[in-house]
């Protein structure tokens, strides 16, 4: 086990919350398809001045955190976001970004993030296609500015990753990402779990991959890299399905403590109360205890091991944690095929 | 190196206390250190001085140890930290 493997099962174990995913804001300047956020903009009479955000950074230093996410809507476009990196650095945080890129318009900015200790910076990348990326986010151009901002970080060394959402509309042009990616030297996260927006909105899940492109995809994959062939290991069913409420947290633009980024149910103020009133509190038990005997599916053991189930998810999107969403389900079964297929 | 040296803590260094132990980063190499028990007081020591024998005199305080055996664990630990880039030692006008 490594150290930082360690660290993360000690603080699961003991309700440390090591990992911190921040949303400094709702607004962006994207406006993607499948975003969860229902609105992209932010209430401004809940909106948090300055002192609010030190006092949500020193609570949750003092409550054992070293990882800190800093995310939207577009992070950057919170006006106190400098303010708020300079901070969590001189806190001691490690602390990374998701971001589309837009506002890192020069190598300047690529410096300054540095300078205010962003370590790394996710990019949310869809496509090299311009027809493909920027009608996925709404945005001419936006491809363009975001692969800048990349070449811009990289140059002032900050690391750099990427993520892309595989849906209908890319899912045949991501192989391409992937070789850029690895010319560069950049990891790459793919994911095809589109969730319904936090109201239940349920249209972002139209542009879900179909059952015949996530085969193909996962298929070629496996013939490209072996390695990213998921090998099935059956979980015990005593094992907890998540770490929500347990290694991590996250905060949302207006100061409420969550026990994760997909958890939308809030455990109160951390502009009002301390962190361990919120934290030890009742509201969080259920999401802290939930355990693999307890979700609901129609998998096979196997199956499951390969199911990317989150509670938070399917909370939003059918009233309850516990029912593993059927398209978690139908990834996780042609995963499975894959893998017999190709193992 | 001797304890009327100054060292300060390396910028930029994430850390965190894990229960009685501090844990840091070192993004540079892309590593991951733990201190112990000696390593962490020393490291929250540094906040509030960069002086050795200060730091020396603190936990002479608090440890039942010899004063020799004392020096030459911190001397070591703060060598080591410096060899990863995890302190810094602070420039002697005299130098």
């Amino acid at each position: 086990m490594s150290l930082i493997e360690k660290w993360r099962s000690q603080a699961i174990k003991k309700h440390i919350p090591l990992q911190a995913s921040l949303e400094l804001t709702n607004k962006c300047n994207e406006r993607c398809t499948h975003c969860y956020l229902p609105t992209f903009k932010d209430d401004s009479s809940r909106v948090l001045k300055l002192q609010d955000w030190y006092k949500i950074l020193e609570e949750l230093r003092s409550a054992g955190t070293l990882y800190l996410i800093l995310m939207g809507g577009e992070a950057m476009l919170n006006p106190l976001f400098w303010d708020i990196a300079n901070r969590a650095k001189s806190l001691g945080f490690h602390t990374s970004m998701i971001s589309n890129g837009t506002l890192i318009r020069s190598s300047d900015v690529a410096l300054r993030l540095k300078a205010v200790g962003i370590q790394v910076v996710t990019f949310s990348v869809y496509s090299l296609s311009d027809k493909i990326h920027d009608g996925m986010t709404s945005v001419k151009g936006s491809l363009k500015k975001t692969l800048a901002a990349i070449d811009h970080c990289i140059d002032m060394g900050v690391d750099v990753t990427v993520n892309c959402l595989a849906t209908k509309e890319n899912i045949e042009s991501i192989f391409s990402l992937y070789d850029y990616c690895l010319d560069r030297g950049i990891d790459m996260k793919v994911d095809p779990a589109i969730t319904s927006k936090l109201n239940g909105d349920m249209s972002p899940t139209k542009y879900r991959a179909s059952e015949k492109q996530l085969e193909e995809f996962f298929k070629t994959r496996a013939k490209r890299w072996k390695k990213s062939l998921q090998v099935p290991v059956v979980r015990s069913p005593e094992i907890h399905v998540c770490n929500a409420g347990k290694g991590k947290c996250a905060v949302t633009a207006y100061g409420e403590l969550l026990p994760c980024i997909e958890i939308r149910e809030s455990l109160g103020s951390l502009v009002e109360k301390n962190f361990h009133e919120l934290w030890d509190s009742p509201k969080i038990q259920p999401w802290r205890e939930f355990r693999v005997s307890q979700a609901n599916h129609s998998l096979n053991e196997k199956e499951y091991s390969l199911c990317d189930h989150c509670p938070g998810m399917s909370k939003n999107e059918t009233g309850d944690g516990r029912t593993v969403l059927n398209f978690s389900q139908l990834v996780a079964k042609i995963k499975y095929r894959v893998w017999e297929d190709c193992k | 190196m001797n304890l009327s040296d100054k060292v300060n803590r390396a910028k930029e260094i994430p850390w965190q206390q894990i229960e009685s132990q501090v844990v840091l980063l070192n993004p540079k190499q892309n590593m991951a250190h733990e201190l112990n028990v000696l390593g962490s007081e020393i490291w929250h020591l540094l906040n509030e001085t960069s002086s050795l024998s200060v730091i020396h005199s603190n936990l002479l305080k608090e440890y039942e140890v010899e004063s020799l055996q004392l020096e030459n664990d911190i001397l070591k630990f703060v060598n080591e930290m410096i060899e990863l880039d995890l302190l810094e030692r602070v420039s002697n006008v005299s130098d």
